[in-house]
C-alpha cells in the first residue's frame, strides 16, 4: 500500500485509530509552547530572498541583509503558486518561511511560502489569461492559470468562474510573483461583486 | 490659421485654471504636494508651500492669456517649466505622483509628457494669432474646443473612470476574456476553506505545523495533507473534505505516525 492509500484508508476511517488514539484530544494538545519573548522579533520566522541551495538547506538573505539558513524537509510545506516540491524552489525567489530554530542557527522549516505576494489592487483591464492591475499607481499583471487560479466572491466558497470580475473595481489578489518582474501568477482573487 | 490661433487661449486658460485651483483651493492638495517630486526637489517644509506657488502662476498665466491682448508667454515658460520638472521627476524621483490636476496616484509617464507638450505646442502656436479670441469665435470654434478638451481629457488619468473603464467592461462583456479559467477543477482555496471551518479542523488545529503539503482526490472527496505534531511524535494528519461541496461537518481526520504508519487519532 502507498503512502496516499494508507492516508486516503486512515482519514476515511477504513483503518481505525490504536488505543493511543484514543485519548483525549485535550490532553494531548495541551501543552502550548510559546519561545518568543513578548516585542522580541520571532525567532521561527525566516524572510528574504533565496541565495544559495545546497543538501535541502536554502541560504537566504533577509531584506535587513541578515543571512539566514532554512531546512527543508519531507515533512515541510512548500507553497509556490500551490502546494508543490523542494525542486521547484529557485535561487532568486522570495521566500517566506516559519519553522523551529536549532540552537546553532538553523531554522528547521515547517511552512515555506515561495514569492507569496498579497497584493490591494484595481483592475485596471482585462485580456486574454491575464488581467492588468494597479496598484497604487504601479502597474502589476496578473496571469490566470487555469486550474489553479480561483476566485471568492463575497466570501462564498471559491470558484474557478472569473466572469464577474469588471475593470475598475478594487478585489484583493494572493499570488506568486515572477523573481524580476512586476508580474504575478494568480492563485486566489478576492471580489466584492 | 489665425482664427484657430485665436481660439488657443481658451483652452490654455481652461487648463490652467483648473490645475492651478487645484493646487491653491484643493482639499487634497497638500496630499498632492507631499506625494509630487516637489517633496525630493524641496523637502517636506517647502513642498506644499512651492506647489501652491505654481497654482498662484497658474492662474496668472491664464488670466495673461486670456484677457486681450492675449499675452501667451508665461504659459509657454511655465509649460516648459513643467516638462522639465516632469523629466527631473522622472529621474530623481520616479515613485513620486505627477500631482498636476488632482491627488490620485499617477506615476510621471507618457501621458504627463504628452499633456505638458500640447500644452506648450498650443501655447506656442498662440503667438500666430492677433491676441483677442472674441473676435474668432463662431461656430466652428466649438468642435475645435471640443476636440482639443477631448485630447486633455483622454491624457488624463483621473477621467479614465469616466471613458476607458466602461469601454473596457464593454469589451469584457462582449470577448469574455477570461472564460478559459473556468474549468471543471474544485480550487484546493474551496476545499481549504469548508476544511477550516470544520469540526475536526478545530480538533486537531493547535497539533498541525504546516500548510498543506499535499492533495489529491478519492471518489467524492478530496484528501488533504498536514504535517502535525502529535503527543511528541512526528505524524501527518490527513483530511477527507467533500469536494466540491461547502460541508464543513462531514469533514474527516486521522493522525498518522510518520514512524510506523499506525493511527494516532482518528475524528
Amino acid at each position: 500500500m502507498d503512502r496516499r492509500q494508507l492516508f486516503t484508508a486512515a482519514a476515511l476511517g477504513v483503518i481505525g485509530a490504536t488505543a493511543i488514539g484514543s485519548l483525549d484530544p485535550a490532553e494531548a494538545f495541551a501543552k502550548p509552547k510559546w519561545d518568543v519573548d513578548p516585542g522580541a522579533p520571532d525567532p521561527n520566522f525566516v524572510e528574504g530572498v533565496v541565495n544559495t541551495i545546497a543538501d535541502g538547506q536554502l541560504f537566504v538573505k533577509g531584506s535587513d541583509g541578515v543571512f539566514n539558513r532554512v531546512q527543508v524537509t519531507g515533512a515541510t510545506s512548500i507553497w509556490k503558486l500551490t502546494p508543490t516540491t523542494f525542486d521547484k524552489v529557485e535561487v532568486g525567489d522570495g521566500l517566506y518561511a516559519r519553522g523551529v530554530r536549532m540552537p546553532d542557527g538553523l531554522l528547521a522549516a515547517e511552512s515555506l511560502w515561495v514569492n507569496i505576494v498579497n497584493l490591494d489592487v484595481h483592475i485596471s483591464s482585462i485580456s486574454k489569461d491575464r488581467m492588468a492591475l494597479d496598484h497604487a499607481g504601479s502597474p502589476v499583471m496578473g496571469y490566470v492559470v487555469p486550474g489553479i487560479t480561483a476566485t471568492v466572491y463575497n466570501g462564498t466558497p471559491a470558484i474557478s468562474d472569473m466572469s464577474l470580475l469588471q475593470v475598475g473595481k478594487h478585489v484583493q489578489v494572493i499570488g506568486a510573483w515572477r523573481p524580476g518582474t512586476n508580474e504575478i501568477d494568480i492563485a486566489t482573487v478576492y471580489a466584492a461583486v | 490659421m489665425r482664427w484657430l490661433a485665436d481660439l488657443q487661449p481658451l483652452v490654455i486658460a481652461a487648463w490652467l485654471g483648473w490645475s492651478g485651483g487645484f493646487k491653491v483651493l484643493g482639499r487634497t492638495a497638500p496630499l498632492a504636494a507631499a506625494s509630487s517630486a516637489l517633496r525630493t526637489l524641496l523637502g517636506q517644509r517647502w513642498a506644499l508651500p512651492a506647489f501652491r506657488a505654481v497654482g498662484f502662476a497658474e492662474l496668472a498665466a491664464a488670466i495673461a492669456v486670456l484677457v486681450p491682448p492675449a499675452w501667451p508667454v508665461p504659459a509657454i515658460g511655465l509649460s516648459t517649466a513643467f516638462l522639465v520638472y516632469l523629466g527631473y521627476a522622472r529621474v530623481a524621483a520616479p515613485e513620486s505622483s505627477c500631482g498636476c490636476t488632482s491627488a490620485r496616484p499617477s506615476p510621471i509617464g507618457w501621458r504627463h509628457f504628452t499633456n505638458a507638450g500640447f500644452l506648450l505646442a498650443i501655447s506656442v502656436f498662440t503667438l500666430l494669432g492677433n491676441g483677442s479670441w472674441p473676435g474668432a469665435w463662431s461656430v466652428q470654434a466649438v468642435p475645435v474646443i471640443l476636440a482639443e478638451a477631448a485630447v486633455i481629457i483622454s491624457l488624463n488619468g483621473q477621467f479614465d473612470r469616466y471613458w476607458l473603464m466602461p469601454l473596457r467592461r464593454l469589451k469584457v462583456r462582449l470577448t469574455h476574456p477570461l472564460a478559459a479559467a473556468t474549468t471543471d477543477v474544485i480550487p484546493l482555496h474551496a476545499t481549504v476553506q469548508t476544511l477550516e471551518r470544520s469540526p475536526a479542523f478545530m480538533t486537531v488545529g493547535q497539533a498541525l505545523r504546516s500548510d498543506v503539503i499535499e492533495s489529491w482526490d478519492e471518489g467524492e472527496w478530496r484528501l488533504v495533507r498536514y504535517t502535525a505534531r502529535f503527543q511528541d511524535r512526528p505524524a501527518s494528519a490527513v483530511f477527507a473534505v467533500p469536494r466540491g461541496k461547502d460541508e464543513p461537518d462531514r469533514v474527516k481526520v486521522a493522525v498518522v505516525d510518520d514512524a510506523d504508519s499506525s493511527v494516532l487519532f482518528a475524528a
